[in-house]
């Protein structure tokens, strides 16, 4: 997994992280959280990961809107580096995973994919499929996704 | 100093392209994460999580 990241930065917890995506768009601020979830038959606690553009001017985070900065794979690479450093300090956390559109959750699912092999050796994955969670499976379109360092 | 405190923050990070910043601000009561932990505890709520997790 020696994808080009961009440099991010952490809160003190690990639980905020911002970077900046460079591209002809120009600079965009992105904003990745993990926030605890109140799930009551959890055995493990459960923290949902979320990101987003920062808009200045609006002063709020919009997960829908289509940047396009022609960076998407490294974007990506660089919130599992986050998911990487999140699960590094709380390694018995679940991380609940959904995107913001079924796009969205492609990419996820094509990011994992074809970096399935080295994922797996740290992280156990599972997708929700057909009513169901099964251990993460290329070419299955997930709704959801759980997330737990090995 | 400032070198040392930078190798120090990237070791507890454990990720080299993570840098602990003390300026990043938790964003735990943004409307738009409160939002998303909900939607997604509403998710969970409905479909349940796998066995392996469950108390």
């Amino acid at each position: 997994m020696n994808l080009e990241r961009y440099q991010i930065e952490a809160s003190l917890d690990l639980l905020d992280y911002e970077f900046t995506s460079n591209g002809p768009k120009g600079e965009i601020r992105k904003i990745v959280r993990f926030s605890k979830m109140e799930v009551a038959d959890a055995s493990l606690e459960i923290y949902n990961l979320a990101f987003g553009d920062y808009n200045v001017e609006q002063n709020k985070i919009d997960d829908l809107i289509v940047t396009d900065n022609k960076d998407s794979q490294r974007v990506l690479a660089t919130v599992a580096a986050a998911i990487i450093a999140f699960t590094n300090e709380y390694p018995e956390k679940l991380i609940f995973i959904q995107g913001s559109t079924a796009v969205r959750m492609r990419y996820y699912r094509m990011g994992i994919s074809s970096n399935l092999k080295g994922i797996e050796e740290i992280f156990e994955i599972w997708g929700f499929f057909d009513d169901q969670w099964e251990l993460f499976k290329r070419n299955r379109i997930y709704d959801a996704l759980l997330v737990k360092r090995k | 100093m400032a070198i040392e405190t930078v190798k120090e923050e990237i070791k507890k990070s454990g990720e080299k392209n993570v840098v602990i910043n003390r300026a990043i601000k938790s964003r735990a009561n943004d409307p738009f994460f409160v939002k998303k932990a909900k939607e997604a505890e509403a998710f969970l709520e409905q479909h349940g999580l796998p066995q392996a997790y469950v108390k």
